[in-house]
């Protein structure tokens, strides 16, 4: 007794000045974890080692907790309320959860928390007011008051305070009636039963306090993560990793959980952060030997093993000293593992967008490209070189937090969107802020993805200026162009074909003044163009595909300067178009491949500069007639060297156009700045996308019902 | 009219879901009823037979011509694990065996990862993807063969239980493992013995299941976690509720995802679990 109380003294102690002493995020990081999971081990230990029912279910008291904090911080509830919010709501599930299956025995009571524990996710998910299946983020605050603080060392000192209540009161519990009785039930329950220990209510009581217990762990996490979701508080994931740690240790002791904590800690982060490999599997291999290797030779868990030594020497001290030990040890442990303190790149939103990219991946599991896109993901803070990654590296010095790996970008690698070599495997690097619109962050995020992977498919990643573009002449044809691209995808399958005739017709116009741009136009579609068009395929259900298109070419036009971006706009009109006629396209595209070729091909049109000046009336309603006067005063073979001045459009031309655009179109043209020699173009009329008209869902996912007739070019 | 057909189409790929779920099951339960072991890397097994009969596929062997291939090689990969690891963890407290189960499904779950990473792998050029017509219900061919295979070879094994001399030292030892050391059987052989024909069960499932799903390194876990349920359903250590507990669970699943909502399916399967232990403690064939 005296012992245990020296020893969790001499712990707490040392937590503390840890608490204020260190700086570094990554330890207190470990710390405030390793006490988390002790509490949750603890919990588990009461009813799974103490009274013998193993539960794998048990991560549905620690929900009670974080969606308590999470709800009294969105309802503008003091955090504090949550304790007893938590553990109310956790003791009045536990009482309905464990009066009907508690009198259930061995695996049948183990497959019994399982269903529970999965009826409780589903009511989460489907009840209105509970987040749903997205769940909740919490807002950022400061203090004491709202249980938020900028540094760790507030959240390990929290933490801290639980674990020693939970420990005290485990000590108490081995010393009391309810200890005995539940060890006496555990050892055989009809002797117990005949002695009248009533099994049920016993089991009850201690049902109730591990659902308090786990509640105080829950509300915890929800104010350090800031977010609490299904998956990451509920899952049978998060049940199982408690209950390892609470048998790894060793079932039913005192310390049992606390050890089980920090193999847990030390093996499954430490593994991660030492080993790395992003996501390769290597730390679950080693954590899984090293259970294994516990279960068949030191099948009584850590804390039995120790408790074995001591007894054939002497004293108890030895076993929480062995803790206090490995405490320390934690301590140090990742003194070299060390990262930028402060963490500028929101964590839970870069988990999320790691979540989104990887179920995206995994649903395309290399449909698209013959490779997967999954692979090394980063988000970049370029200000602090602070990175957020979906796997473990050591040389970016990562450490686990909420299922992704904080850490910095060694020097050597520029801090900006992109693909690296670090430590030896190639990461999709993403500059930080994301897009806030989830649609173009998902976009963003698989881009990188891609251009991870295009040297695999055999694209070169080469940079292409195309300065012709942001000429006059070159602008004109290129939003012709992209009209007859616009139509094209909006329009049924049997119209298609004319529209994109015309569409590269026009383009055959714009390289017949500028021949010499053929191949720097083909090489940024076969970079940026596609990688802007998987982006978009495979964020997007097909039936939105074409909206999606519709709004990557007007965001082309309304950039001032698409000598760089013209490709993001064009790329995935020529995607979405080539999948309804050509599906399998892309795994037949090469580095010598030209896109408008194929796509010539795929609708058996013969694009030609007379079929384009034939049908330019058709698509220039005015709007763009300033370009005609531009042309005369700049013939084309200056153009490229000497851009015309930005002229603005005729009044008329103005409110024709704002009368008929899309609302999404009308947003204004980014103003050049003074001195700027770059052309702007008025707003343009394009097609908006009438209800009338969407598309079947599986337009551009099979391949067009007949082949359409070609478009002749007229004379 | 309509309501019925719908029905009809329900219980028939529900009937179906649920032999291939009787396969899986009737391994775990055959393992759980000689030595009192749950195997919860079962799935995992399921997971290493998908990626075998992957293999093979590679090699020109189709799911169905390769399939007695992976049953042999889990077989032995089954005795292989009781001889190394399983046999040390029986000799240890009750809990030894579910913590080192799961250890292993750690391990292997990281193994797949490290090997053939996270991607999703399907066979090329798959048999069987026609569609059957019969009246209201239309199945996929491969739905079809699966089920009925599933069925054939759980017959197999109920044969094989029932009327082989190593079937009925499997059944003395689930019955009375003292008892049947004192008559003289090698409980380590026949614990061996179950172990490989429980790890093969998953051998011949993982390869029919290869017909029409992917392969990745979690494949086996929501197979397992149905099995798990099924085989507290029929009775821990019951073949016949095995069965039993797997058309239930089948039904249940494939009715509860076409009226409820598809992410909603496991809802009436854990519900009538529940009920059903509530009123039977040891599920519905099982011993107490």
């Amino acid at each position: 007794m005296r012992g245990h109380l020296i020893a969790l003294a001499a712990i707490a102690a040392v937590v503390v000045v840890a608490a204020f002493a260190l700086h570094d995020a990554v330890v207190l990081d470990l710390l405030f974890t390793l006490l988390l999971y002790a509490v949750l081990g603890q919990s588990w230990n009461w009813i799974s080692g103490y009274a013998g029912n193993v539960s794998f279910g048990h991560a549905i008291f620690f929900a009670c907790g974080a969606y308590a904090s999470a709800l009294c911080v969105t309802h503008g509830l003091s955090p504090w309320l949550a304790f007893p919010a938590g553990a109310l709501a956790a003791a009045l599930l536990a009482l309905l959860a464990g009066f009907p299956t508690l009198a259930l025995r061995g695996h049948y009571f183990s497959i019994a928390t399982i269903a529970v524990a999965a009826l409780v996710d589903a009511f989460v998910r489907n009840v209105p007011g509970l987040g749903g299946a997205s769940g909740f983020e919490l807002p950022i605050a400061s203090g004491w008051a709202a249980l938020q603080f900028p540094q760790k060392g507030p959240y390990v000192l929290l933490a801290l305070a639980l674990f020693v209540a939970v420990q005290a009161a485990t000590l108490a519990l081995e010393r009391s009636r309810l200890g005995y009785y539940l060890r006496a039930l555990r050892a055989n329950h009809a002797a117990a039963a005949s002695v009248g220990i009533g099994e049920r209510r016993w089991k009850l009581i201690a049902f109730v306090w591990c659902g308090v217990m786990a509640a105080g762990a829950g509300v915890l996490y929800a104010q350090y993560t800031l977010f609490v979701d299904p998956p990451s508080t509920l899952s049978l994931a998060v049940s199982i990793d408690i209950a390892l740690i609470g048998v790894v240790g060793g079932i039913g002791t005192l310390w049992g959980p606390a050890a089980g904590a920090l193999v847990y800690v030390a093996l499954a982060k430490g593994v991660a952060l030492e080993i790395g490999g992003a996501g390769k599997g290597y730390d679950l291999v080693i954590y899984g030997a090293i259970i294994c290797a516990i279960a068949a030779l030191r099948p009584h868990g850590i804390v039995g093993t120790v408790v074995d030594a001591m007894r054939r020497r002497r004293g108890a001290l030895a076993a929480p000293a062995a803790a206090i030990a490995a405490c320390v040890v934690v301590v140090s442990l990742p003194a070299p593992l060390r990262a930028a303190g402060d963490e500028p790149i929101d964590v839970a939103l870069a988990a999320r967008a790691i979540a989104d990219r990887d179920a995206e991946c995994r649903s395309d599991g290399g449909r698209l490209w013959g490779v997967s896109l999954c692979g090394p993901l980063a988000f970049v803070d370029p200000a602090t070189r602070a990175v957020v990654a979906n796997g473990a590296s050591s040389a970016l010095r990562t450490s686990a937090r909420e299922g992704v790996f904080t850490g910095t970008l060694p020097g050597d690698v520029a801090a900006a969107t992109g693909v690296a070599t670090i430590g030896g495997e190639r990461w999709a690097l993403v500059a930080w802020p994301l897009p806030v619109d989830p649609v173009a962050r998902r976009v963003a995020v698989m881009r990188a993805s891609w251009h991870r992977v295009q040297g695999e498919i055999g694209l070169a990643a080469q940079p292409a200026e195309n300065a012709q573009l942001d000429t006059a002449d070159g602008r004109y044809w290129l939003e012709m162009e992209w009209r007859a691209f616009a139509r094209a995808v909006v329009v049924p399958a049997d119209r298609r074909a004319g529209l994109v005739g015309d569409a590269l017709s026009f383009r055959a116009m714009r390289l017949q003044r500028f021949p010499e741009s053929a191949r720097s136009e083909n090489a940024a579609l076969l970079n940026e163009g596609l990688a802007e068009d998987t982006g978009i395929e495979l964020t997007t259900v097909a039936s939105d595909r074409a909206i999606r298109v519709v709004e990557a070419l007007a965001r082309g036009r309304e950039r001032a300067s698409v000598a760089r971006t013209f490709a993001d706009a064009s790329g995935p009109a020529y995607g979405a178009l080539l999948d309804a006629a050509m599906p399998g396209w892309r795994r037949h595209v090469t580095g010598r491949t030209e896109l408008a070729a194929l796509l010539a091909e795929a609708y058996h049109v013969r694009p030609s500069p007379a079929q384009a000046l034939a049908r330019a009336s058709a698509y220039d309603d005015g709007s763009l007639r300033f370009s005609e006067a531009q042309r005369a005063l700049h013939p084309s073979e200056n153009a490229a060297s000497k851009p015309a001045a930005p002229k603005a459009a005729s009044p008329e031309a103005a409110a024709r156009s704002s009368a008929t655009a899309a609302p999404r179109t009308a947003l204004p043209t980014p103003a050049p700045g003074p001195g700027s020699a770059v052309p702007t173009a008025a707003p343009l009329p394009f097609p908006t996308v009438p209800a009338s008209v969407a598309l079947p869902p599986s337009a551009f996912r099979s391949p067009s019902p007949s082949p359409s007739p070609s478009a002749s070019p007229k004379p | 009219m309509e309501a019925l057909s719908t029905l009809a189409q329900l219980i028939a790929s529900g009937l179906l879901t649920g032999l291939v779920f009787a396969l899986v099951a009737v391994g775990l339960t055959l393992i759980y009823g000689v030595m009192d072991v749950v195997n919860f890397a079962h799935g995992e097994f399921l997971m290493l037979a998908m990626y075998a009969t992957f293999g093979l596929a590679l090699l020109g062997l189709g799911p169905l011509v390769g399939l007695p291939l992976v049953v042999i090689a889990l077989l032995l990969f089954g005795i292989v694990v009781y001889r190394l690891f399983i046999r040390r963890l029986l000799a240890g407290p009750p809990e030894a065996t579910v913590f080192g189960t799961f250890g292993l499904l750690v391990l292997l779950q990281g193994l797949a990862q490290a090997l053939f990473s996270s991607d999703f792998l399907t066979i090329a050029n798959r048999p069987l993807q026609g569609v059957v017509r019969a009246g209201p219900i239309a199945l996929e061919q491969a739905t079809i063969v699966e089920g009925l295979g599933a069925l054939v070879l759980t017959a197999v094994l109920f044969a094989f239980v029932e009327y082989t001399e190593t079937g009925r030292a499997m059944r003395a030892v689930a019955e009375d493992r003292v008892a049947a050391t004192l008559m003289g059987i090698d409980v380590q052989g026949v614990n061996a013995a179950a172990f490989g024909i429980g790890s093969a069960c998953v051998g011949a499932a993982g390869a029919l299941l290869m017909l029409s799903y992917p392969v990745y390194p979690t494949a086996g876990a929501q197979f397992a976690l149905t099995a798990f349920v099924v085989v507290a359903l029929g009775g821990f250590g019951s073949i016949h509720g095995a069965l039993l507990g797997a058309l239930i669970v089948g039904m249940l699943e494939v009715l509860g995802g076409f009226y409820l909502a598809p992410e909603l399916k496991m809802v009436p399967v854990y519900v009538a679990y529940l009920a059903i232990v509530l009123l039977r403690p040891q599920g519905l064939l099982g011993r107490r």
